[in-house]
């Protein structure tokens, strides 16, 4: 106990040697330890404290988990709903412009069939038809305001619809080619045959007063005759499906659909004569 | 227990203590490396010339070598290059007030460390890699400085009357 209880300078330094010498032959033996090892105690928290960090680890993120799932989860609902409701207005949107290209379409076909002939054109649309004599009347919404006169033609692309019989400011009543007691002078485009188109029902039209003699084809196209006063020249009306005749009679009736599908019309033109565009 | 032998067990209990509070609360929080070993060996140069002191000195560097990447055998080394540097210059040390006893721990540690990394740059050849660690090492040392007024008077109750 003399080596830590007494001051000796002199057994001090041979210590000192000795403990020197002890050093330097292990610095011999094993080496400088480099600067980058990790020391035992840092291996000993490493191994210790890393199942304990790998548990806390493992425990915080499951929590993590649970609650971003939540989150995202109650994030994804209402996303959801947003979608949900955004499809359906897409939807509609999808609908819409379906039905702004068809219209487009049909007015396309409107303004070239229009443009051929020359009177001034309004642009009507169908707003309701004639429930008790169906596609034999219908009214448009175009009236007296927008010049729309008394026996005004009314055609669309496919061909001749009627004539204005009933005009009040804003709408007009339109008598159709399948109304019977509207009468059009038409010519057979062929055989260049006339006679008298007047509805039969509400498929078909029947032209009366035409000859025996006349060679009448099957699917022939009528265009009307321009006289009369009312309907304009060479507008379409319809081709023939029938005719029916009996031997003594002069004449035969003969059936004719029309060429506008009258279930189906939606915008039609006016025309209105003595003013031009 | 011998007197002496209880004041060596004390001293080495409170060096551990600072070793654990470093290695587990400081180093992991801060990123320092705080090294108690040399200003224990400082402080036994310092004060004492008992002949047990090498062995001293090497259980601690040793005991630090648990602790930390350095060589035990070359701090041993070093530590005892330390006895020879203090008794030459005790009689130009004045540490009777903090003071003095922060610059002297200061300028110790630098002399210690500069040392220890002229040793490595001798074996490992890698310059950059020592400037880097000796750059790190400055932190340390700063707060070592600040800490050894509170170290300073811990030993000196411990070791109060001894010879």
């Amino acid at each position: 106990m003399r080596l830590i209880e007494q001051s000796n300078k002199k057994m001090l330094w041979i210590h000192v040697v000795f403990v020197s010498l002890f050093c330097v032959l292990i610095l011999g033996r094993y080496g400088f330890r480099a600067l980058e090892e990790k020391s035992f105690f840092n291996l000993l928290l490493n191994e210790s404290l890393g199942p304990m960090q790998d548990g806390i680890s493992s425990t915080k993120n499951s929590i993590e988990e649970i609650f971003n799932n939540y989150i995202y989860l109650t994030e994804t609902q209402k996303e959801n709903d947003l979608l949900v409701k955004r499809v359906s207005e897409l939807e509609q949107r999808i609908f819409d412009l379906s039905s702004l290209e068809t219209e487009n379409t049909r007015l396309k076909n409107l303004l070239n069939f229009s443009e051929t002939l020359n009177y001034k054109k309004i642009l009507g649309r169908v707003v309701s038809w004639d429930t008790s004599n169906r596609y034999q009347k219908l009214r448009i919404n175009k009236g007296s305001n927008d010049l729309v006169r008394l026996n005004s033609v009314v055609v669309n692309s496919d061909g001749l619809i009627g004539k204005v019989i009933n005009v009040s400011p804003n709408y007009s009543e339109v008598s159709t080619i399948l109304d019977f007691r509207n009468r059009v002078d038409v010519l057979f485009q062929k055989t260049r045959t006339h006679g008298i188109l007047e509805g039969l029902n509400q498929n078909l039209s029947r032209v009366k007063y035409v000859k025996n003699s006349e060679p009448i084809l099957e699917n022939e196209f009528l265009v009307t005759s321009g006289m009369g006063a009312i309907y304009p020249k060479n507008i379409k009306v319809g081709f023939v499906v029938n005719q029916k005749s009996k031997d003594y009679d002069l004449t035969r009736e003969v059936f004719v659909q029309p060429f506008v599908d009258f279930t189906k019309l939606e915008e039609v033109i006016i025309l209105i004569k003595g003013i031009n565009e | 227990m011998n007197k002496g032998l209880k004041k060596v067990f004390i001293t080495l209990l409170i060096y551990l203590g600072l070793e654990l509070i470093t290695g587990v609360l400081v180093v992991p929080t801060l990123g320092v490396a705080l090294n108690f070993s040399i200003f224990f060996c400082l402080y036994f140069c310092l004060n004492y010339t008992f002949p047990a002191m090498p062995y001293m000195l090497l259980s601690i560097q040793y005991f630090h070598s648990f602790f930390s990447s350095t060589d035990w055998a070359v701090e041993t080394l070093i530590a005892l290059l330390f006895i020879f540097l203090i008794k030459f210059f005790k009689d130009v040390l004045r540490l009777d007030n903090i003071k003095n006893k922060v610059i002297f721990t200061f300028f110790s540690y630098l002399i210690w460390y500069f040392l220890r990394y002229t040793i490595h740059l001798i074996v490992q050849k890698d310059f950059n890699f020592i400037l880097d660690h000796f750059y790190y090492s400055f932190i340390s040392i700063f707060i070592i400085s600040l800490v050894s007024i509170f170290l300073f008077k811990m030993l000196e109750k411990v070791w109060q009357d001894h010879v």
